[in-house]
């Protein structure tokens, strides 16, 4: 029962990320390959709130969410003069800058969490405390389960009512047709760095729960082979709706545990999962380019 | 003044501009970001080292492995990228494709020998030559020497002969080079070719030098890729200049700032460079609608 609720909170953490995910890719058709570094920052902006001010879940997430949102700028600005082939390299560039300050704002001399010592480096931070709602702490899976599926859903409704609503058909007018929608007179950089802000504050926000989960962060998790990983979640559900990442989170979700079905040892059950992720890129990219229930096709 | 950091640079340097190169003979003519290049990088020296153990000279194997991953190249263009293009597929659709082949390489070579890096042999150990306060291991000679010698030939093979001549035309403008009368998926697969057979080159160079691990391709073909940038990815002289460039900003940092932040700095210069100068050093300006 405790490994299915593991499972349902891990679908729902890379529900909260296909979700925001789709919102820049298959509402703004701009292919981004620095998410996972976003949802990096989202864990570290919780546990370091938690570890240097103490303060509550509800809190450290707001901070998380609204860090990430502030640091969207990075990718949104290239955004407004890059297209395409070159903006998915400039988002590789932040991705990787972000890592690395990741990976090397640290001091071993300093304590974790100090300016000098910010992200503990490689070796990441550990203890990360389990959330706290007015003085209860969830421990539980059942716990977790809850807190992740009540965190999906409202990402779901809100960003499904966004896409809905005027704005989100800008955002498609926008994909579909740039100069066509400059010329109404609508702004389309504001726009970018809008949906932007609220596509990078949505995936720190789930970084956040995550790193509560799992109580540890390093910057492996932000590397750029996550970053293809999270665009395989939008790219085999499809994208352009909310069906779509819900599918790919599920498939996600699923497919390990029918890998580990055939008795693989867990490091080739790894590779064999990428690697299925990746075959499934090139045949849905010959196949299905919208994915497997989307409605945006790549362009 | 410390030439150390400089010669390090400039040898690193020659050994991205051939992935530069290779990314650039590919992306002119195809518009494809091959991505899956990584891939080739990561499963050459593997390859070469199973040639050995099969009993193959040491050069035979390298040659075999170079010729394998050449192959691949070609294969995925045949496969996916050509198909794609004749559907009228979009540069992201392309790019999706090769993340997707990196993806299946880069695992593939890790399920089969393990993730753990390897050396080649601890060529990097031996000093060559010491003066004027520089020290030049062998692997060192050897990536700067095989770098420059397949620059050179690249380079003159697409400015002095029929082929390249044909490659640069099908770069400039596909549909009148289909007009006059010549087949542009031949040349297509000729690049992809070229393209793997230089990865593949690369990967044996610098897994002299550094060794070499399943996730090795990626770093230097992002590193190829900020070259591009930088240089101006429309011309083999940017690309050079370029990955020379980086090389040496990496060397640079790492000597008198920390190697940790020689990464940072780089993908930095990369983001200025998009942002400021699009078309790179030695890019040419071209009209809006030509973009």
């Amino acid at each position: 029962m405790n490994y299915a609720l593991h499972l349902l909170v891990y679908f729902d953490i890379y529900l909260m990320i296909a979700l925001s995910l789709n919102l820049v890719f298959g509402y703004c058709g701009m292919l981004t390959l620095a998410h996972a570094a976003y949802v990096a920052i989202g864990g570290y902006v919780y546990a370091l709130v938690v570890l240097n001010f103490g303060l509550g879940f509800p809190f450290a997430l707001l901070l998380a969410v609204a860090v990430g949102a502030v640091a969207s700028v990075a990718i949104s600005v290239p955004g407004w003069v890059l297209k395409g082939d070159l903006f998915a390299l400039a988002t590789i560039a932040v991705g990787m800058v972000l890592v690395g300050a990741m990976t090397n704002w640290n001091d071993l001399d300093a304590p974790i969490g100090s300016w000098r010592n910010l992200t503990n480096g490689p070796y990441g931070i550990s203890g990360i405390a389990k959330p706290t709602f007015l003085g209860l702490t969830v421990r539980t899976p059942a716990g977790f389960a809850v807190l992740a599926t009540g965190g999906a859903v409202i990402v779901a409704l809100l960003l499904g009512q966004l896409q809905q609503s005027p704005w989100g058909r800008l955002l498609v007018s926008m994909r579909d047709d740039e100069l066509a929608t400059r010329s109404l007179g609508k702004r389309t950089r504001a726009l970018k760095v809008q949906a932007f802000a609220i596509s990078c504050g949505v995936a720190a926000g789930a970084g956040a729960v995550l790193a509560s989960y799992l109580g540890f962060l390093e910057p492996g998790s932000a590397t750029f082979n996550e970053s293809i990983l999270m665009l395989s979640v939008v790219i085999i559900g499809g994208s352009g709706n909310v069906r779509g990442p819900v599918t790919g989170a599920l498939i996600v979700t699923v497919l390990p545990e029918v890998i580990r079905s055939f008795g693989f040892p867990d490091a080739f059950a790894a590779n064999i999962r990428l690697a299925l992720y990746g075959a499934l890129l090139v045949l849905l990219m010959h196949i299905r380019p919208q994915g497997l229930l989307g409605q945006y096709r790549i362009s | 003044m410390n030439l150390q950091p400089l010669v390090n640079g400039v040898v690193t340097g020659l050994g991205l501009a051939i992935l530069g190169l290779a990314l650039q003979l590919v992306y002119l003519p195809t518009r494809v970001l091959f991505f899956a290049i990584a891939g080739l990088f990561a499963a050459a020296p593997y390859l070469m080292v199973a040639g050995a153990q099969w009993g193959m000279p040491i050069t035979a194997a390298a040659a075999a492995s170079i010729v394998f991953v050449s192959a691949a190249s070609v294969l995925m263009e045949w496969v996916s990228h050509a198909p794609l293009a004749r559907h009228g597929a979009t540069g992201g659709v392309q790019l999706v494709a090769s993340l997707g082949y990196y993806t299946v390489l880069a695992q593939g070579v890790s399920a089969f020998w393990g993730s753990q890096p390897r050396l080649l042999a601890a060529s990097s150990e031996q000093l060559m030559w010491r003066g004027a306060g520089v020290a030049v291991s062998a692997s060192q000679v050897l990536m700067a020497v095989g770098a420059a010698s397949i620059i050179g030939g690249v380079i003159a093979v697409l400015h002095y002969s029929r082929a390249g001549l044909r490659i640069r035309a099908l770069a400039d403008n596909p549909t009148q080079f289909q007009i006059i009368g010549y087949n542009p998926w031949r040349y297509r697969s000729a690049v992809f070719a070229v393209s793997g057979a230089l990865s593949g080159a690369a990967a044996l160079l610098f897994a002299a030098d550094v060794g070499f691990d399943p996730a090795a391709g990626l770093n230097p073909v992002l590193y190829a890729f900020v070259g591009l940038i930088v240089g101006g990815r429309h011309a083999p002289s940017g690309a050079v200049l370029g990955c020379l460039l980086v090389g040496v900003v990496r060397a640079e940092v790492s000597w008198f700032l920390s190697a940790r932040w020689q990464d940072a700095t780089v993908f930095l210069l990369m983001v200025i460079f998009l942002m400021v100068i699009p078309g790179g050093m030695l890019g040419r300006r071209v009209r809006l609608e030509a973009q």
